[in-house]
C-alpha cells in the first residue's frame, strides 16, 4: 500500500469511529497530514477536549496521553504507540517527590508538564515551557522545587530572580547531549543563519542562541520573522516540517543526533492498527489519580489568568 | 518504594558536579531507554585521581549514584577505582530501590569508560578488566540483563 493510500483510509475510518486524532509537533510529516490537531502537549490536551469526538488518538509519548485524559477523563483516550515513553518524564518517581517534600515543607513542587500523570499527583503546580517563567513568578512562595528538567528550570530561574529555585539533575536526553561545539560546527556551517533553541538545552546552548523558546514558540518565530535561514535546536522534525511550511525559508538542524527515539517509534501504521481497533493502548487511569493530577493543571491555569 | 538518606543527600546535594575542560579521561555512558545520560571527567597525576568531575541528566538514583561513584573514586590511585564496583556504590549508598540498581552499573560503567579513554589517550594497553567495557552501556550485555 502506498502512505497516500493508508492515509485515505485513516481519514475515512476517523470519520467513521468518531476519532481524534493528536499528533504533537515532532511526529513525523504523514502522521501529522493526517491528524485533526498539531501542537505540543498542552495545546493537543485543550484541543481534545474541545472536539466533539468521544474517541481520542494520540500520536505522541504516554505522558502526553495522560494529560489528555487528566483534562478530559469522559473521552476514550488512545496512545498509538504503547512503546512511546518520555524518559524524562518517567525520570523522578512519587515516593521519591514525597521524601523530598517531606524534606523541603516549605517549598512548592513545581513539574514540567512532561511528568508522568502519577508524579503530578504529588506537585502543587505545573507548568509549560511556554508558561513557565509567567507561573513560576505569580506564585506566591518564593522557595520553588522544580522537577525534572535541570536546563528548563536554569532557564526559570535565571529569569524569576525574586525566587529561590533548588533543581535537580533530570532533563531531556535528546536535547541535554547538545553541546557548544555543536553549536559552533552548525554557526560555521550556515554562518548568516539564526538559532533557535528549546530551553531543555544545557545553559551554555541557551545562551548561545538568538531565540530561546517552546516548539511551538520556534516555530511561530521562524515562519514570521523576516530573515530568510534558521538554524534549529530542538527535535529534528520541526526543521523538517517549518521546511514544508516556510519553502522560501532555510532551516537546518542544530546536530544530526537531535532525534528523539520514543517521538519517532509511532507509525503511520500503528495510528492505522490504533484506529482499526488492533493495536495501541487506552489510558486508564483511577479517579483520583485524574482528580490530584489535575489539581496541579489547574493550578497553572489560575495562574495563568492572574 | 523508600530511598534511603544517603540517596535523598546525594540526589539533593550532588557532589563533584560539573564539567572539566582538561581532562585526562572521559567516560560517557547512557541509555536511550532509561534516558540517563552520564558522563564522567577524570584528572590524573602520578597515577593518583586528583579531580573527578561528573555531568549526569536523569533520575535520582542516576545522580546519586554518579555522586557516590566520583566521591568513592577521588583521591585515590588508578588502581583502585578499577576495582570501583556497582555493589561498593549501592552499598557506598545504604541501598537502592531494585528498579534502580542499574543507575549503580551506569556509574560503574562511566568510571570504567573513563579509565578507559585516559589509557587510550596515554597510548597505554588498558587492563584486562576494562577491556570488556566499549564505553557504551547499550551495547555492554552485563547491563542489558538487569537494566530497566
Amino acid at each position: 500500500m502506498l502512505i497516500v493510500e493508508i492515509q485515505r483510509e485513516i481519514q475515512k475510518l476517523k470519520k467513521e469511529r468518531n476519532v481524534c486524532v493528536l499528533a504533537h509537533s515532532y511526529q513525523s510529516r504523514d502522521i501529522i497530514e493526517v491528524a485533526d490537531f498539531v501542537g505540543d502537549s498542552y495545546q493537543l490536551s485543550v484541543e481534545a477536549a474541545r472536539a466533539k469526538q468521544k474517541n481520542v488518538i494520540m500520536c505522541g509519548v504516554r505522558f502526553m496521553a495522560e494529560t489528555v485524559k487528566i483534562i478530559s477523563p469522559e473521552k476514550f483516550v488512545y496512545l498509538a504507540n504503547p512503546t512511546a515513553g518520555c524518559p524524562m518524564a518517567e525520570q523522578m518517581d512519587r515516593d521519591l517527590i514525597l521524601q523530598l517534600k517531606e524534606k523541603n515543607p516549605d517549598y512548592t513542587v513545581v513539574c514540567y508538564i512532561n511528568t508522568t500523570a502519577e508524579l503530578k499527583t504529588v506537585c502543587d503546580v505545573c507548568v509549560t515551557s511556554s508558561t513557565a517563567v509567567n507561573i513560576v513568578n505569580k506564585i506566591k512562595n518564593n522557595n520553588i522545587l522544580f522537577i525534572p528538567d535541570y536546563n528548563l528550570g536554569k532557564y526559570i530561574a535565571e529569569r524569576c530572580l525574586n525566587k529561590n529555585i533548588k533543581l535537580f539533575h533530570g532533563g531531556c536526553p535528546t536535547h541535554a547531549k547538545i553541546t557548544t561545539n555543536d553549536v559552533e560546527k552548525a554557526r560555521s556551517a550556515h554562518p548568516g543563519a539564526l538559532l533557535l533553541v528549546h530551553p531543555e538545552c544545557i545553559p551554555d546552548v541557551v545562551k548561545s542562541a538568538d531565540f530561546v523558546g517552546s516548539t511551538s514558540a520556534i516555530m511561530e518565530y521562524a515562519q514570521f520573522c523576516s530573515e530568510n535561514e534558521y538554524i534549529i535546536g530542538t527535535e529534528n522534525s520541526i526543521s523538517e516540517h517549518l521546511q514544508f511550511i516556510c519553502s522560501d525559508k532555510r532551516f537546518y538542524p542544530l546536530s544530526k543526533d537531535m532525534i528523539c527515539s520514543n517521538m519517532k517509534a509511532t507509525t503511520l501504521i500503528d495510528l492505522f492498527d490504533c484506529i482499526n481497533n488492533d493495536g495501541g493502548e487506552e489510558i486508564k487511569l483511577d479517579e483520583i489519580t485524574i482528580i490530584e493530577a489535575r489539581k496541579c493543571i489547574d493550578e497553572m491555569l489560575r495562574l495563568g489568568k492572574i | 518504594m523508600q530511598y534511603s538518606e544517603k540517596v535523598m543527600d546525594h540526589f539533593q546535594n550532588p557532589r563533584n558536579v560539573g564539567k572539566m575542560d582538561d581532562a585526562d579521561g572521559i567516560g560517557e555512558v547512557g541509555n536511550a531507554k532509561c534516558g540517563d545520560i552520564m558522563k564522567i571527567y577524570i584528572k590524573v597525576n602520578n597515577g593518583i585521581l586528583t579531580d573527578v568531575k561528573f555531568n549526569t541528566f536523569g533520575c535520582g538514583s542516576a545522580i546519586a549514584t554518579s555522586s557516590m561513584a566520583t566521591e568513592m573514586i577521588k583521591g585515590k590511585p588508578i588502581e583502585e577505582a578499577l576495582t570501583l564496583t556497582n555493589k561498593a556504590v549501592v552499598e557506598a549508598l545504604d541501598g537502592l530501590p531494585a528498579n534502580k540498581i542499574h543507575c549503580s552499573v551506569l556509574a560503574e560503567e562511566a568510571v570504567k569508560a573513563a579509565l578507559y579513554d585516559y589509557y587510550k589517550r596515554n597510548g597505554i594497553e588498558p587492563p584486562e578488566s576494562l577491556k570488556s567495557c566499549s564505553g557504551c552501556c547499550s551495547s555492554c550485555s552485563t547491563c542489558e540483563e538487569i537494566i530497566c
